[in-house]
């Protein structure tokens, strides 16, 4: 196996409303392995940004309450971090990229005061000059034609391909460890997102890169991904390499999420859709929260599901047998 | 690209639909957006059209222009054999219920302060299709159970909804009127994967039920393929392949096709790495300046000198098969210029 690099265990991430408590996350683990990449799939609300909002310490608390769970990196609890230290944290070693662009760059500056900035807010040593070259050769890295002209533009002058580019390089000017990318391609044309995840993934055989990527097309995640969590209403359901998700899923919520999506390799005469609504999080119902949609669902899925391990990477919540191989 | 005959439930030819785009002092000099620029094609009775293309390519504008949302700069649209190109006032209002639209989303398309009642029993009173109150209660709650809604629902608001029920609110609306033509922009593209395949099948049933015809607008090509029987791709305001699905998925003559159908994603981990992609360089060029020639020539892969220099017509390479390429029986060779 290879070694890891960030361990998650039983992270919790509630709010508290007026309407209740919603369990945004309730309880996932995950590992992920240095160099390789996690995708994360679930759909709105299943709470794959919150988990990672959380881990960053990005969660304006309250109303969102941490409560309970660890989160490992280089052998610290991120946690029990403070403010401070979880900032120098966010620029150094672990890099967001979120889905839209726009909102994350500051339309009054320019890429390069943004770009150098990302250097010289962490290391206050870095002279200005060099901060400029550093700009200037990782633009160039993430593909923008004619960089030394490109710098001195604001945001607005990018189109949404460009400004995903501007913002890869935003999170390299620190040399990262982690790339957490929040569906980094899903504001953006299928033409430009095959070539952004281009770039995600050379950057990463060329730096070593560790990656988490949060998205709901499955499509990506096959391309992206080496291993998988597949997230419902805030908990984990299923997990397992890339290729245990797709050709041998066991949570009925993973195999019909798999055959409701229409392929382009195939001209299908009748799609599987999900029956039902995904539940509203204040409300969950007891047991297992997929339950009221679920085809398989059997009178003990009110009850709470065990974990069925079905390999060494391989894990499913469920109360279905596993059936042997 | 095709002739209007009396079986279409929509036929376009050579429809352009430039918007003033204002330049200079006081707004002088005038450019345009060159949002529509010569379509031509037509959907045919109970059948889907696919459009597809990629954000800026004039699809919605194309969309908008159909249900005449805006007055096109010239060419014409026939829906059921009515021009309605150049319709004004109230014939054109008489004229909608033959056509009615889907929007992306029905957050926005939904007025916030009215019950899903008073939604779909606004298009039916306007234009008197019911007779009395209780004529109109009942054509809601059908429309409501065609749809998938259940009635009990019919005083909720647009916000009491999530988006897949909010979308089956639109559609219900849409169907009001006994349309023939419906436009479908980007309708599933705001909603859950879950929910997305609920959708899709409900505007299946639904066309089968009453003989709809669609033209649906996306940038999905998986649900397109789905849910069309015939697919037009877009680039720049233009039409540059046209073909039966079968045709298009399998044997896309365009390169900008080719560039498409490579770049969506597959839901298969072995076939998604072994794909070979076309990875086209840069983005979408303005439409206010559209580039010589062929327009696609600035990105394309195998761009030849005749490209920059020569506008290519339309070329028939089998039946129904359309392609606006100089190269669209020849041989491809690598970009030169």
């Amino acid at each position: 196996m290879t070694e890891s690099i960030l361990e998650v265990k039983g992270l919790k991430t509630y709010f508290h409303t007026r309407a209740g408590v919603v369990k945004a996350v309730d309880g996932i683990d995950f590992t992920l392995g240095k160099g390789k990449t996690l995708g994360i799939v679930g759909e709105s609300g299943s709470g794959k940004s919150v988990s990672m909002m959380s881990i960053l310490g990005l969660l304006p608390q309250p109303p969102a309450k941490i409560e309970g769970g660890t989160v490992f990196f280089e052998g610290q609890d991120l946690l029990t971090l403070n403010r401070e230290q979880l900032r120098t944290l966010r620029g150094r070693k672990i890099g967001m990229i979120f889905q839209d662009p726009m909102t994350s760059l500051n339309p009054y500056l320019k890429v390069s005061t943004q770009l150098m900035e990302a250097l010289t807010e962490h290391d206050r040593s870095t002279s200005k000059k060099s901060a400029y070259e550093r700009a200037l050769w990782t633009l160039e890295q993430v593909g923008i034609p004619d960089p030394k002209q490109r710098i001195e533009q604001y945001p607005h002058q990018f189109s949404g391909g460009m400004r995903q580019r501007v913002m890869i390089a935003m999170t390299l000017m620190m040399a990262p460890e982690i790339i957490i990318a929040d569906e980094p391609t899903t504001a953006l044309d299928v033409t430009i997102q095959a070539q952004i995840l281009d770039i995600l993934r050379n950057l990463q055989v060329k730096r070593g890169l560790s990656m988490i990527l949060i998205t709901h097309d499955l499509g990506v995640v096959a391309g992206m991904s080496d291993d998988v969590l597949v997230m419902y209403a805030g908990r984990p359901v299923e997990q397992g390499t890339v290729e245990e998700i797709f050709y041998r899923p066991h949570h009925p919520y993973t195999s019909a999420l798999l055959r409701s999506i229409p392929s382009v390799l195939r001209e299908d005469q009748e799609l599987y859709s999900i029956r039902g609504l995904p539940p509203d999080p204040a409300r969950l119902p007891p047991g297992c929260p997929f339950a009221p949609r679920c085809e398989r669902a059997m009178p003990i899925c009110t009850q709470a599901p065990p974990i069925r391990r079905l390999s060494l990477t391989h894990t499913s919540v469920c109360h279905l047998e596993v059936s042997p191989p | 690209m095709t002739t209007p005959s009396v079986a279409q439930a929509l036929s376009v030819d050579k429809l352009q639909m430039y918007f003033p785009l204002k330049q200079g002092w006081l707004g002088q000099k005038r450019a345009w957006i060159r949002a529509v620029d010569g379509v031509s094609f037509s959907v045919g009775l109970g059948e889907t059209l696919g459009l597809v293309g990629e954000s800026g390519c004039g699809k919605s504008s194309l969309g908008r222009t159909l249900i005449r949302l805006y007055r096109p700069t010239s060419g014409s649209i026939q829906i059921c054999g009515q021009e309605i190109g150049a319709l004004e006032g109230e014939s054109l209002r008489k004229a909608r219920v033959n056509f009615q639209m889907i929007f992306q989303d029905p957050y926005a398309s939904l007025n916030p302060r009215m019950t899903v009642f008073d939604s779909i029993a606004e298009p039916l009173r306007t234009h008197g299709m019911a007779k009395n109150k209780q004529e109109l209660a009942q054509k809601i709650e059908s429309l409501m159970q065609k749809v998938g809604l259940s009635p009990r629902f019919i005083r909720k608001y647009p916000h009491e909804f999530s988006g897949g029920q909010r979308q089956r609110v639109a559609i219900a609306r849409a169907l009001a009127m006994n349309p023939k033509v419906i436009i479908c922009d980007e309708p599933i593209s705001a909603l859950d994967v879950s929910i997305q395949a609920q959708i899709l099948n409900l505007l299946v049933t639904l066309q089968k039920e009453l003989g709809l015809s669609y033209l649906f607008i996306a940038h999905d090509l998986a649900a397109v393929r789905y849910i069309s029987s015939r697919i037009a791709v877009m680039y720049l305001g233009r039409i540059v392949e046209i073909a039966n699905k079968t045709d298009l998925f399998a044997g896309s003559r365009h390169p900008y096709t080719q560039a498409l159908l490579s770049a969506v994603p597959i839901a298969d981990p072995k076939k998604e790495r072994m794909r070979k992609r076309i990875l086209l360089s840069g983005d979408l060029p303005s439409p206010v300046n559209p580039p010589s020639g062929c327009t696609f020539h600035t990105r394309c892969p195998y761009a030849q000198p005749r490209c920059v220099a020569e506008v290519p017509v339309a070329e028939e390479i089998g039946a129904g098969h359309q392609v606006v390429c100089h190269f669209a029986t020849g041989r491809l060779l690598p970009r030169s210029i």
